[in-house]
């Protein structure tokens, strides 16, 4: 039953980010809610949110992610635990990065994008984002919802 | 709808940051487990040369005596799991007698452990030595 209410609530914010590259506050609020109550207002659904929280907060303050990402892995964290946060945060990071390839080379700008990378790591900057249709920007919390219910479903511990 | 506001709601990022992201995070992480596993190391080291000196002192290079005082200096919180401690005792050239002792453990940090343990072994390794 709680599987459930978290199955829902993960399919959610990954649908709303596919289809609109946005997540409503309020969703991120139910989420949030919902599980520091599953944690029952323990001190480990706050650890678990601080510690989605830390996890992009340098890419948040760079820029690199938006609002929504660091959010909603922050509200997955309360669900989860400290540990669970850190592993499910980890893996969606991961999961981003082969989505990333992924929709590159299916978008067609594989050569662009390689041609980027080689330029940040010869000049050990962080890439440029050269602003794309939004087809071709990755909803970063579709990996992150993997992530984290690859995590909830013992997958990952 | 401000700006702000549109950021502040945004799930989505870049081709190139969603690769360079599982990269900077990697490097973080790895910096993190590399402090973890060298404070480790110095708590063990640090209990090593206590339990040798105390094996010097009472003329008693028992392995499992000096493991016992290792693991009492290092304490219930130490990331240090499976101790293992060889011991010998030997004459020098000068004959004075000294105790020789290796402590080994494998390090868990808690942050990392099993995602990391593709760098290498976690395991550890100290040596010390006392005359008496």
């Amino acid at each position: 039953m709680i599987s459930v209410a978290f199955m829902t609530l993960a399919l959610a914010a990954a649908v709303s980010d596919l289809l609109t590259r946005k997540i409503k506050n309020e969703l991120v609020l139910v989420i949030l809610i919902g599980g520091l109550v599953y944690q029952g207002l323990s001190l480990d659904g706050l650890a678990g949110a601080g510690v989605g929280f830390a996890l992009l907060f340098i890419p948040f303050a760079a820029r690199w992610v938006g609002g929504a990402d660091i959010k909603v892995l922050a509200a997955f964290g309360a669900w989860l635990g400290p540990w669970g946060a850190l592993l499910g945060g980890l893996a969606g990071i991961g999961l981003g990065g082969l989505l990333a390839l992924a929709m590159a080379f299916k978008g067609g700008i594989g050569r662009e994008v390689i041609g980027t990378m080689k330029a940040a790591i010869v000049t050990i900057s962080a890439p440029a984002a050269p602003r794309r249709d939004r087809a071709l920007v990755v909803p970063l919390a579709v990996p992150l919802a993997m992530g984290c219910t690859l995590v909830w479903f013992g997958v990952l511990s | 709808m401000s700006r702000r506001r549109r950021r502040s709601q945004r799930g989505a990022i870049s081709v190139e940051l969603a690769l360079g992201l599982p990269l900077l995070v990697l490097v973080i992480m790895a910096g993190i487990h590399f402090g973890l596993i060298l404070k480790t190391r110095h708590q063990l080291g640090d209990a090593t040369n206590h339990a040798t000196r105390l094996a010097a002192i009472a003329r008693n290079p028992n392995p499992a005596v000096i493991r016992t005082a290792i693991q009492d200096r290092l304490g219930p919180s130490a990331g240090c799991t499976n101790l293992n401690v060889t011991s010998s005792s030997a004459r020098d050239a000068f004959g004075v007698n000294r105790v020789d002792v290796t402590a080994r453990c494998t390090v868990n940090t808690g942050i990392g452990g099993q995602l990391l343990t593709f760098l290498g072994s976690s395991e550890i390794s100290v040596r010390a030595s006392m005359p008496f």
